[in-house]
C-alpha cells in the first residue's frame, strides 16, 4: 500500500465509525421499547464480507461481540449467492445468533452494484416472540419453550416486505404492535448503515475500500499485540459461581477458566466448567467468544475503537456440550453465564496482573421487570430497568459507584418519572447502598437500592443470578457486599432472594439491592482523609471507617482522631 | 448605534454598527480571563464607541462554561424528594467508553453531603401523595445555612406536572436563607426525567452567583460611563435575553458561545437569498457546525456539557476538536491522527514561535502553501514557516512520508473530520447537504469550506464579510426570545382539543407576561408554537411546528401528516397506521427588535486585476504536485467581481481557498460566493 493511502485509511475509518454512530441514533430515536431507548439492550456494527467487525457503537458489549458469529452462521445457512440487495435477514436461532431467541439479529447486506461488499447487523431485544412466559423465561428446559425461532429468515426480499413472515411474527406475539414498531426501527437503522457504506465505497472505489479495511484490521491487531507483549506471561486459573440454573434452585453453577498469556496470544480455556445445565443458563458458542473478547479487549485495548483485528491474538476453548458451548436443544434463555464469564477471566488475571485488572464489580445487571395490564389504559404494559453496581477498586483508584455492569456499558437506568408514568407502580426510593463497596486502599464502588411499590395486580421478574457469593476484593482489598432482592420486606412472608418471577398484588413491595465492587489493596493503607471524605458523604459509615479502615472519626467535629487511628492502624501493622 | 462584544477563549471580538452612516467597525482585543469586564470596556475603547449613543449592547460571554470547565462555580446544595438523594450522583449509570472497566464519571458539581431531602411526594399527574413537610424543609434550610451555601438547586420528583412543592421550598429558603440564590427545576424545564432536570437545575445554580455579579458589575460600569441603551445577552437557544432574565436563568448562557454565528447566519441567509445554510465556524481549538433551514436556526431540546445534560432548547451545534491549533500525532499502531488536543493560544502552533513544538493544522496549511507567512492575521502576527516545517518533518520521518505528504495528510484528515461533523448536523437529522450552502467563518472556516463542500457534494460556499468576527456580527441581529414548554401527553386520535388549548393559553400567557416585562407590546411580539410528537409507544419525539397556538379540530389530520413526513425525512421510515401522540407543547415568544441594515459594498466590473496580489504554489494532496494559486486582496474586491479557481483570497484574520474549476463571485454585501464544480 502506498504511503499516502494511510491518510485515506484514516478517513475511511472515521467514516465507518460515524456510520455506526448514526445507526445507533436512528435506532434509539425510533424504537418503541424502553429496553432499547433507555436501557440500550442492543449491539450493532458494520462488517466486511468475511464477517469481520469494522466499526461498532456502544450498546450491550456482549451483543456486539457475538454478532459476528451470528452473522457468519446466517450467511452460511443461506449461502452468500442467495443474498440480494434490499434483503433484510432475521435470525433468532440462539446457537447461531449467540443470544437468547428474544435477542433477534437483523442483517442487511451491503452491495456496490452487483458486488457484495459487507453487512450491517443489529441484535436487539424484542419484547415477545411467543415464549412460554410473558416478558422473560427463567426456567425453560428446552429451546422449544423459548419463543419463535427465526432461522435466517428474510423479512425483506430485494426490498419487498415478506408479508407472510410478518404475519407469523405478529401472530406469535403477545405485544405485536410494539414488537413490529421496534423491528421497523431496527431495519431502518440497518439500512442507514448500509447506505452510508454504499456512499463511502461509491466515493473511494471498491479496491481502495477493501485495501483500507485490511489496514484498519491490521492496525487493530498491531495495537492489541503490542499491548499484549507488555503484559506478564504465565498461566492462571479461577472459578466463580452463579446462584442456580433456574430449575434446580439448590445447586450453584461453576464457571472455571484457565488463562494463558504467551508472547503473542492469550488463550482462554473454559474446560472444566459446569456441564450443560437443565435450566436456561447455557451459552451459545458465539456468546462465549464474545464475552471472552470483552475481557481481552478491556485488559489490552480499552481505549481504541473495536474491530476484528483487536481479537486476532485471542484463542478461546469451550468444549461442546458444556455450559459454555450449548448445543441444541439446550435451553439458553437467561444466558447469565455471559455476565459472570468476563469477571472470571479477570479473576484469573488478577493473580498475575494485579496492577492491570480491577477487583470484581457488583457482578450482575440487577434487572427488575414488571408487567401486567395497566388499569388506566386497559392495555398490557411491560417496563424494566437494570441497576448500576459498584465497580471494583484497582491500582489506579477507587471503583465507580452505581455504574452499569461491565457487560452493558451503553445501558442506562430507567428514570423514576418514566417508570411511574408508564406503569402502575411507585418507586419509593433510589440511592447508593452505604458500606456496600469492598474496603481497600482503593475502595470498591457502591451498589444501589431501588424500591418498587405496586399499585395494581401485576407480575414481577428479577434477573439476578449472583447473590450467593461476594464480589471479590484483590491485592489485600476486601470483598464487596453482594446484591439481592427482597420481596415483601418487613412482612411475614419477606423473602431475600435472587431471580424470581412472582405475581404481585396491589400494595406489594420489592426492593432491589445491587452489589458493591471489591476493594483493591489493604484498607489500612487508605489515606485517612479519603476515609473521612467517604464518611462525610455517608458512602462509608463511622463503624466501617473504624473497623475496616482503622480510621477513628469524631462524629461531632467530623475530624480524624489521629491518636486513636494510629493506635488501631499501628497495632495491626 | 449598536455594539456587540463576543468574548472568546483567546480574543474578544467587537463590532460597532452605526446605522446612520452604515459604517461597520470590526476590532479584536485580548480576552482578560481574570476580570472579563475589563476586556469588555477595553473593547468599547478600541472600537471608539460613543457610549452614550449606543441603543443596543449585545453581549456573549464564556463565563459560565469556563466556571464549569475549571469547576470554579458556586458552592451548590441540592434539595430533592425524600428517598432520592442520589438521583444526581447516579446520573444515568451509563458510560461511553465501552471497554473501560476503570471508568469514572466526571467529577460531580455537588458532593453527596450537600444533597438534602425534603419530605414530600407527587405522582406523575401532579397529585400530592405526601404533603410538603414544612418542618423537614426548615431543617434542610438550617443545614444549608450552616454549610455556607451560595446557591440552591431544587428539583423535586414530578415537579414538571405540579410545581407547588418546589414553590413551597422556595418560600422556606427565602425566609431561612436570605441572600442565597435559588433555582427551581420547573422554571427551567417542564419535562419529565428527574436526572436530566436535576442536572439542568444544578448547572444553573452553579453559574448563577458569578454570572450575576459579573453582569451587575459590568452594567454598573457601563451606566456610569453614560450607557443608556438596552443590555442584551445571547442565548444558547437562539436570540437574546435581557439582563434581568440572564441573571435569573444563566443556564441559557452556558452553551451560548457559538450561538452568535449561527443566529447571524440565519439572518444573513434571508438577506443574501440562500435560506438553507450549513454554518462552519472554525476557531483556534474547535470547530462548530450547525444548520439553518429555511432561514431558521435548528434547535435540539437537550444538549450536554461534558456528560452533563442541559434540558433547555439549544441551537443544534456539533462541536469537534478540529481547529487551527489542533495537534497532529501518531497513534501506537502507526497512523497519523489530528486533534482533539489543541496547542491553544499558548504555546500555539509551532510557527507562532512561542515555544510550541507540536505540528498543528495551521503548521500544515502553511507548509503546503495555503497560508502566507507574511500576511498571517493581516500581518499582525509574525509566523515562521521554517518552524512549521521542522515540526511536520518530525512526523513525516516516522511516517516515512515526504514533508508535503505529511502536511497535506494533516489537512486532509482534518477536513474529513469536519465533513463528519457536517454529516451529524445534516444527514443524521434528515437534511440533504446538496440542498444547502456552507457559510464558512471563524479564522479557519473559509480555508476548509470548499474542501468540505467537495467531500459532501455541497454546491456552494459563502464567506460572509469579516468572517473572523462573524459571531459578533450575528449578535447584532438578534430578537428577544422566551421559550415555554409543558409536558402534556395526549393521543391525537381522541385528542381533547379544549385541554390542549388550555395548556397553550397558559403558555401564551407566560410568554406575553415575559415579553411585557421586557417592554414588548403585541405589535412587536411574535409566537412560534410547536408540538413534540411521536408514535404511541415510542419515547423520542420529533418537534413539529403548528399553524397556530389555538388548535382547530380541522387541523389535526394535517398535523399528523406533517409528523409522518418529518419522521420519514429524519429516520427513513414512517408508520402511517400507528396512532400519533403529542408529548410536549412548546411556545417560543419573540420580542421583535428593529433589524439593522448591513452596509453594502460598491459595484465593480468583472475586472479583478486591481485586487490581484500575485500567485503562489500549493501542494495538492491528490496529485502529489504543486499547483499555482492566484492570490487576491479581499479589501479590493467589489460587488460583481468574479474569480476562477485555483485562487486564494486574503484578508486580515482569514484566508478563503477556491479550488481549480470552482468560481467565486462577490455579492452586494461583500460576501464571497464560491460555486463548486461538482
Amino acid at each position: 500500500m502506498s504511503k499516502l493511502d494511510q491518510i485515506t485509511v484514516e478517513v475511511i475509518h472515521n467514516y465507518l465509525l460515524s456510520a455506526a454512530k448514526e445507526m445507533e441514533r436512528n435506532l434509539m430515536r425510533t424504537s418503541y421499547n424502553t429496553i432499547i431507548y433507555e436501557i440500550r439492550d442492543f449491539g450493532l456494527g458494520i462488517y466486511d464480507t468475511q464477517f469481520r467487525l469494522l466499526a461498532e457503537s456502544p450498546g450491550l458489549a456482549i451483543f456486539t461481540r457475538g454478532n459476528d458469529y451470528g452473522l457468519m452462521k446466517t450467511v452460511e445457512f443461506l449461502g452468500e449467492e442467495n443474498i440480494d440487495p434490499g434483503d433484510i435477514v432475521l435470525t433468532s436461532y440462539p446457537y447461531w445468533s449467540s443470544a437468547h431467541p428474544l435477542d433477534v439479529l437483523a442483517v442487511s447486506p451491503i452491495f456496490h452494484g452487483d458486488r457484495l461488499i459487507g453487512y450491517t447487523a443489529i441484535k436487539q431485544h424484542w419484547l415477545d416472540l411467543g415464549q412460554k412466559d410473558p416478558g422473560y423465561c427463567l426456567d425453560t428446559t428446552s429451546v422449544y419453550q423459548e419463543g419463535l425461532l427465526l432461522p435466517a429468515a428474510k423479512i425483506y426480499k430485494q426490498g419487498v416486505l415478506n408479508q407472510e413472515l410478518l404475519n407469523i411474527i405478529r401472530f406469535n406475539n403477545r405485544l405485536p404492535n410494539r414488537v413490529i414498531g421496534d423491528m421497523n426501527a431496527q431495519i431502518s437503522a440497518c439500512r442507514t448503515g448500509e447506505r452510508r457504506v454504499e456512499e463511502l465505497v461509491e466515493k473511494f472505489g471498491v479496491d481502495t475500500y477493501e485495501q483500507a479495511i485490511e489496514e484498519i484490521l491490521d492496525h487493530g491487531e498491531r495495537i492489541a499485540r503490542a499491548r499484549l507483549a507488555e503484559l506478564p506471561r504465565g498461566t492462571w486459573s479461577a472459578e466463580d459461581w452463579l446462584d442456580d440454573d433456574g430449575v434446580d434452585k439448590d445447586t450453584m453453577l461453576k464457571l472455571k477458566v484457565e488463562v494463558t498469556i504467551t508472547g503473542d496470544e492469550m488463550i482462554v480455556d473454559w474446560s472444566g466448567s459446569q456441564p450443560a445445565t437443565v435450566g436456561p443458563m447455557n451459552l451459545p458458542l458465539g456468546l462465549t467468544l464474545g464475552v471472552s473478547g470483552l475481557a481481552f479487549k478491556g485488559v489490552t485495548t480499552p481505549d481504541t475503537p473495536a474491530n476484528a483485528g483487536n481479537f486476532r491474538p485471542l484463542k478461546v476453548i469451550a468444549p461442546e456440550g458444556e455450559i459454555m458451548h450449548a448445543i441444541p436443544p439446550a435451553p439458553t434463555f437467561t444466558i447469565w453465564a455471559s455476565l459472570l464469564a468476563p469477571e472470571v477471566i479477570l479473576k484469573a488475571l488478577a493473580q498475575g496482573l494485579p496492577d492491570v485488572v480491577p477487583a470484581c464489580s457488583g457482578g450482575d445487571i440487577f434487572d427488575v421487570m414488571g408487567l401486567g395490564v395497566h388499569p388506566r389504559t386497559g392495555r398490557p404494559w411491560l417496563e424494566a430497568t437494570n441497576e448500576g453496581v459498584g465497580f471494583g477498586g484497582h491500582a489506579d483508584g477507587d471503583g465507580e459507584d452505581g455504574i452499569m455492569h461491565l457487560t452493558e456499558p451503553g445501558c442506562r437506568n430507567n428514570p423514576v418519572e418514566v417508570l411511574e408514568m408508564k406503569a402502575p407502580w411507585i418507586v419509593e426510593n433510589y440511592y447508593l447502598r452505604q458500606d456496600s463497596g469492598g474496603p481497600g486502599e482503593h475502595r470498591g464502588g457502591l451498589g444501589v437500592t431501588r424500591t418498587y411499590h405496586f399499585l395494581a395486580p401485576s407480575s414481577v421478574l428479577t434477573l439476578v443470578k449472583k447473590t450467593k457469593t461476594k464480589p471479590w476484593g484483590m491485592a489485600g482489598g476486601k470483598d464487596g457486599e453482594n446484591g439481592h432482592v427482597i420481596v415483601w420486606p418487613g412482612t411475614e412472608k419477606e423473602e431475600i432472594t435472587g431471580a424470581i418471577s412472582y405475581p404481585m398484588a396491589a400494595e406489594d413491595v420489592i426492593v432491589n439491592n445491587s452489589g458493591g465492587g471489591g476493594g483493591w489493596g489493604d484498607p489500612f493503607k487508605r489515606d485517612p482523609d479519603k476515609v473521612l471524605e467517604d464518611v462525610r458523604n455517608e458512602f462509608v459509615s463511622l463503624a466501617s471507617a473504624k473497623e475496616d479502615y482503622g480510621v477513628v472519626i469524631d462524629p461531632k467535629t467530623m475530624t480524624i482522631d489521629a491518636k486513636a487511628t494510629e493506635a488501631i492502624r499501628g497495632k495491626s501493622a | 448605534m449598536r455594539i456587540s462584544v463576543d468574548i472568546g477563549g483567546t480574543f474578544t471580538d467587537v463590532i460597532v454598527l452605526d446605522e446612520e452612516t452604515g459604517s461597520l467597525r470590526l476590532e479584536k482585543v485580548e480576552t482578560t480571563p481574570q476580570n472579563p469586564a475589563d476586556g469588555v470596556l477595553a473593547a468599547f475603547a478600541k472600537a471608539e464607541a460613543e457610549i452614550d449613543k449606543i441603543d443596543y449592547f449585545v453581549h456573549g460571554t464564556t463565563l459560565g462554561i469556563n466556571a464549569l470547565l475549571t469547576r470554579t462555580g458556586a458552592r451548590v446544595a441540592i434539595v430533592t424528594t425524600k428517598g432520592f438523594r442520589d438521583v444526581y450522583l447516579l446520573a444515568r449509570t451509563s458510560r461511553e467508553p465501552m471497554y473501560d472497566f476503570k471508568y469514572r464519571k466526571p467529577e460531580s458539581l455537588v458532593p453527596r453531603y450537600l444533597t438534602f431531602e425534603v419530605n414530600e411526594r407527587m405522582d406523575y399527574q401532579g397529585n400530592v401523595l405526601t404533603p410538603f413537610d414544612k418542618v423537614s424543609a426548615a431543617e434542610v434550610a438550617r443545614r444549608i445555612r450552616e454549610q455556607d451555601i451560595e446557591s440552591v438547586a431544587v428539583c423535586l420528583l414530578h415537579s414538571y406536572a405540579n410545581p407547588k412543592h418546589e414553590l413551597a421550598m422556595e418560600e422556606v429558603l427565602s425566609q431561612e436563607c436570605p441572600g442565597v440564590s435559588v433555582t427551581l427545576s420547573h422554571n427551567l424545564s417542564r419535562e419529565y426525567r428527574e436526572y436530566e432536570r436535576t442536572s439542568t437545575t444544578v448547572i444553573d445554580a452553579y453559574v448563577k452567583p458569578i454570572t450575576r455579579s459579573y453582569l451587575e458589575k459590568l452594567d454598573g460600569e457601563l451606566r456610569s460611563e453614560g450607557f443608556a441603551g438596552r443590555f442584551l445577552m445571547t442565548r444558547s437557544g437562539g436570540g437574546a435575553m435581557t439582563l434581568e432574565v440572564a441573571k435569573e436563568q444563566p443556564v441559557h448562557l452556558v452553551l451560548s458561545g457559538p450561538a452568535g454565528g449561527v443566529i447571524g447566519g440565519a439572518h444573513l441567509s434571508k438577506l443574501i437569498g440562500h435560506e438553507n445554510l450549513i454554518t462552519l465556524d472554525m476557531g483556534g481549538t474547535s470547530l462548530d457546525a450547525s444548520l439553518v433551514a429555511n432561514g431558521q436556526v435548528t434547535v435540539e431540546n437537550e444538549q450536554y456539557f461534558q456528560t452533563l445534560p442541559i434540558s433547555i432548547p439549544t441551537i443544534d451545534i456539533h462541536t469537534i476538536g478540529a481547529g487551527g491549533g489542533s495537534i497532529a500525532w501518531i497513534s501506537e499502531g502507526g497512523h497519523l491522527q489530528v486533534g482533539p488536543k489543541s496547542a491553544g493560544a499558548v504555546p500555539g502552533p509551532a510557527c507562532y514561535d512561542k515555544g510550541g513544538e507540536d505540528a498543528t493544522f495551521t503548521d500544515a496549511a502553511l507548509t503546503i502553501g495555503y497560508l502566507d507567512p507574511d500576511n498571517f492575521l493581516g500581518g499582525e502576527i509574525k509566523i515562521d514557516a521554517t518552524l512549521a516545517e521542522q515540526a511536520i518533518s518530525k512526523l513525516a520521518k516516522s511516517l516515512e512520508m515526504s514533508l508535503n505528504e505529511a502536511a497535506s495528510g494533516i489537512v486532509r484528515i482534518s477536513e474529513a473530520k469536519i465533513a463528519g461533523a457536517v454529516r451529524v448536523i445534516s444527514i443524521e437529522r434528515g437534511y440533504h447537504p446538496k440542498e444547502f450552502s456552507i457559510l464558512a467563518f471563524g479564522g479557519g472556516g473559509p480555508f476548509v469550506g470548499a474542501s468540505v463542500a467537495h467531500e459532501l457534494s455541497i454546491p456552494r460556499v459563502i464567506v460572509p464579510p469579516g468572517p473572523a468576527n462573524f459571531s459578533a456580527l450575528g449578535m447584532l441581529m438578534v430578537d428577544i426570545v422566551h421559550d415555554f414548554a409543558q409536558t402534556h401527553v395526549v393521543g391525537l386520535e381522541d385528542v381533547d382539543i379544549k385541554t390542549v388549548n388550555e395548556v397553550f393559553a397558559d403558555l401564551l400567557l407566560s410568554c406575553e407576561e415575559a415579553l411585557a416585562r421586557d417592554g414588548f407590546d403585541q405589535k412587536h411580539s411574535a409566537f412560534l408554537p410547536s408540538a413534540e410528537m411521536r408514535y404511541q409507544g415510542q419515547e423520542h419525539t420529533v418537534n413539529i411546528p403548528l399553524p397556530g397556538h389555538k388548535f382547530e379540530p380541522g387541523q389535526v389530520s394535517g398535523i399528523v401528516e406533517d409528523f409522518n413526513t418529518a419522521h420519514e425525512r429524519q429516520y427513513g421510515h414512517s408508520m402511517l397506521e400507528d396512532p400519533v401522540e403529542i408529548v410536549t407543547l412548546r411556545l417560543r415568544g419573540l420580542g421583535l427588535l428593529p433589524r439593522p441594515d448591513l452596509p453594502k459594498i460598491g459595484n465593480g466590473s468583472g475586472d479583478v486585476k486591481g485586487a490581484r496580489k500575485g500567485s503562489r504554489p500549493v501542494y495538492q494532496y491528490d496529485s502529489g504536485e504543486h499547483l499555482s494559486y492566484s492570490v487576491y486582496d479581499r479589501g479590493q474586491l467589489l460587488s460583481g467581481n468574479r474569480i476562477e479557481g485555483p485562487a486564494i483570497v486574503e484578508e486580515p484574520s482569514s484566508t478563503t481557498v477556491i479550488h481549480g474549476g470552482d468560481v467565486m463571485t462577490v455579492g452586494e454585501y461583500g460576501e464571497l460566493v464560491v460555486q463548486l464544480s461538482l
